[in-house]
């Protein structure tokens, strides 16, 4: 369903949600169709020998997620949780995960054409995992990609 | 080689000859034994044997006799004789050879009586065999018997019996030699030991003169000697170890002895001869000395009176004895040092003098500055008048600032509760601060909640589509209002932290006023601590005040008893005056060797002076008017 959706918004004029949200003073965003809930903060329980960008496992109405600091996993360096701090379910490659963020922004209704590419000469930023920058009245917002973020091997390595 | 003791001497000597009368005793007396012993022999064994062998002989020859008579025999009767004859020498035969059995001693002997023995028992055999033949009445057989075989028989027992004879008498002349060599060798034993007794006893007088008698003779010689007073001859024997030698050494004792006498009683004859010399030479000394003590005594008697009379200007000039001439020298020196002494009594009368007329012109300056200390008192008085009220007012004056100092307390304590009640209200205003901050955390908390549910709405309705359209509408503005919410608290909660800061500063403020206050209090405390210390030093000045009061009246005492005391001294040297001139009336009565001093005659000084004292008395008097110590200092000035 998510597929349809995304091929439904990235064809012709029409609009989509984001969900924008900040980590480390910077603001992210990805398709609100992607995502599957918005939750609190709440400490997870650490699972030993994990990569260093899984933070955790937590119990979400029965299911074990894996947890993931995506401020690590951006490259970026990781910030310590607040009470302020949200972790976004999201779904991807039909598998369940938690992502750490530093506090969700909004939820902003976007047109196709506000999307740009990302520059070649920022070499330094992994283009791969960014659909494009949006930009917006208050600002720049990295709009990412999560399927291409988190590769279908990597996931199974994590779900294991 | 040490001499033996004539103790040990005389037992020696004693003993030896001792045992020689006992050996010789002795060799006697077994000599004697021996001798009889073989007497014994010859008597008791060797006799009886050959009387014994002499009656077998006879019992033998008695026995053929009988058988040759048995064998002559003509009838039964004599026959029967025969027998019996027979039988009787048998027995007789037979008893003397067991006689001589119990005599036998030696071997020979032994060997001849069995002979004997076997040779009688052939011959019975014989008999008996030839008794019978002729008692058949066969005599030719019997006599044949006879002849042919007893007759050999009988000669052998008789040589037997002879050869036992011979043996007995050897054994008997045997023992008569012995008995003489034994006889001669005793004799030859006791004539030796007889002259070995009789030089003993030469040796033992001998020696019992040499050694013994005749040194005790020398002795007892030389003792008498001794006695008669004869000290110059040595004692004999000195040096010997025995009873003599100690006999001679105490002898010498005695003669030491009686020569140290000789020599203690010449040297008291000596000494006593000494003693009647000295005395006689003391006895003409003192004759001498008391020439010479009368000549001094008279001499110094007149000196003695010349100084009674008051003469100092002379000398003794003639010579003493010289035992006395010190006696001379130190009355000379005497009179001298007097004279000396006398002359300085007189200059210092002069001194005296000079003295006098000093005190009595100080008196004079001391009456004319006991008038100055006078005038200064009562000037000293009139100003204790004017610190006396000055006093007065300034005790009243720190009395009314202790007062207002009092107040001045009071009004900081009272700021100090105000400024307290302040600190509490402050402290109120912040808790009430602080609990308003916690709701609005509350308010803060609830919209951040509200937000995250409306952004779940706002995903829900996305992932509802077109069908969600309005729903996202919705929960858009609920968002919008949750975030308007935690905004306005965010914004109360930064008004709230001002007014905390606020309140804060306030509530320091208040506390540093009432510190102010505090430290205001403690000065005003340390104000009002000074005032009493001054009010105290202000009485203590009243207390010191009336203290130099009566010290000034124990000053216009002492200045009314200088006074008197300056008339008194002026008395004092005028009599001192008169007291110089008549010391010098005295010395002038002394004849003084090389010292012609007139006595003066007192002059202005010496007489007593006016009293400047009493001028003082009615300056003083009017000076402390009015008081009651001068009252009295008064009524003692009235004394003077």
């Amino acid at each position: 369903m998510s597929s349809l959706a995304q091929s439904s918004a990235e064809s012709g004029n029409g609009t989509f949600e984001i969900i924008a949200f900040r980590i480390s003073d910077q603001d992210f965003c990805v398709r609100t169709t992607t995502i599957r809930e918005i939750r609190g903060w709440s400490p997870s329980i650490p699972v030993p020998h994990s990569p260093p960008d899984i933070v955790g496992v937590m119990n979400l109405r029965g299911s074990v997620i894996p947890i993931i600091d995506l401020a690590h996993k951006l490259g970026m360096k990781s910030t310590k949780p607040t009470e302020r701090s949200a972790i976004v379910v999201a779904e991807v490659h039909e598998m369940v995960l938690g992502l750490v963020v530093d506090g969700v922004s909004d939820i902003l209704t976007i047109g196709t054409s506000q999307v740009q590419p990302v520059p070649e000469i920022t070499t330094s930023f992994d283009r791969s995992v960014a659909e494009g920058i949006i930009t917006h009245d208050s600002g720049m917002i990295s709009f990412l990609s999560l399927s291409r973020l988190f590769q279908p091997s990597e996931l199974e390595t994590v779900a294991a | 080689m040490k001499r033996p003791s004539v103790k040990s001497s005389l037992i020696g000597i004693v003993a030896g000859l001792f045992l020689i009368a006992a050996s010789l005793s002795w060799v006697a007396i077994s000599s004697m034994g021996e001798i009889d012993r073989n007497n014994d022999a010859v008597v008791d064994n060797w006799l009886p044997s050959v009387e014994r062998s002499k009656e077998m002989d006879t019992a033998l020859s008695d026995k053929r006799v009988a058988f040759n008579r048995h064998v002559l025999a003509s009838n039964a009767e004599e026959e029967a004789r025969a027998t019996k004859a027979i039988e009787d020498e048998t027995a007789r035969f037979a008893k003397a050879f067991d006689d001589y059995s119990a005599l036998v001693t030696e071997d020979n002997e032994n060997a001849e009586l069995k002979k004997i023995r076997d040779t009688s028992e052939a011959l019975d055999v014989a008999g008996a065999r030839m008794v019978a033949v002729s008692t058949e009445g066969k005599d030719e057989e019997a006599k044949l018997i006879i002849s042919k075989e007893m007759a050999p028989l009988f000669a052998d027992i008789a040589q037997s019996i002879h050869i036992i004879t011979g043996i007995n008498k050897d054994g008997a002349a045997k023992a008569g030699a012995d008995n003489q060599a034994l006889l001669e060798h005793s004799l030859n034993l006791i004539y030796i030991l007889c002259a070995i007794a009789l030089l003993a006893g030469a040796a033992a007088t001998f020696y019992a003169i040499t050694g013994i008698a005749n040194p005790i003779t020398r002795i007892t010689g030389a003792m008498g000697k001794l006695a008669e007073g004869d000290t110059a001859s040595a004692i004999p024997l000195l040096g010997r170890h025995d009873e003599i030698g100690a006999m001679a050494a105490a002898v010498e004792v005695f003669r030491e002895a009686a020569i140290n006498n000789g020599r203690l009683e010449g040297e008291a004859r000596t000494t006593r001869e000494h003693q009647e010399a000295e005395r006689a030479a003391v006895q003409k000394r003192t004759e001498m000395e008391a020439e010479q003590l009368r000549f001094a005594s008279d001499n110094l008697g007149a000196g003695l009176k010349r100084l009674a009379a008051g003469d100092l200007a002379f000398q003794l000039m003639d010579a003493f004895a010289p035992d006395f001439e010190p006696l001379r020298n130190d009355f000379n020196q005497s009179v001298r040092q007097l004279g000396t002494a006398l002359s300085a009594i007189a200059e210092s009368i002069a001194t005296m003098d000079n003295g006098t007329r000093e005190i009595a012109s100080g008196a004079q300056d001391l009456a004319k500055r006991t008038e100055q200390q006078a005038a200064a008192l009562e000037e000293t008085a009139a100003a204790l008048d004017q610190i006396t009220a000055n006093v007065g007012s300034s005790t009243k004056l720190t009395e009314e600032a202790r007062t207002v100092a009092t107040h001045a307390n009071q009004s900081a304590a009272k700021s100090a509760e105000v400024v307290s009640h302040a600190e509490e209200a402050m402290r109120r205003i912040e808790e009430s601060s602080q609990q308003i901050s916690n709701i609005i955390g509350v308010i803060d908390e609830i919209a951040f909640q509200t937000n995250l549910l409306a952004l779940n709405a706002g995903v829900e309705a996305a992932r509802a589509g077109d069908a969600g359209k309005g729903f996202a509408v919705v929960a858009q503005e609920v968002r919008e209002l949750a975030q308007r919410s935690a905004q306005a608290a965010k914004e109360i909660k930064g008004l709230i932290r001002n007014s905390s800061t606020e309140v804060e500063s306030g509530v320091k403020l208040v506390r540093d006023t009432g510190d102010a206050l505090n430290v205001i209090s403690g000065f005003i405390g340390q104000v009002n601590s000074h005032m009493n210390a001054i009010a105290v030093s202000a009485k203590e000045q009243s207390t010191g005040l009336a203290e130099i009061n009566t010290a000034v009246n124990s000053m216009d005492q002492s200045t009314q008893q200088n006074a008197a005391m300056v008339e008194e001294s002026t008395a004092a040297a005028s009599s001192l005056a008169e007291e110089a001139a008549k010391l010098r009336n005295l010395v002038a009565g002394f004849k003084l060797d090389g010292m012609v001093t007139q006595p003066r005659a007192a002059d202005r000084t010496n007489r007593p002076v006016a009293s400047p004292a009493r001028a003082l008395g009615s300056k003083l008097a009017s000076a402390f008017s009015g008081r009651t110590a001068t009252a009295a200092a008064v009524k003692e000035w009235e004394d003077f």
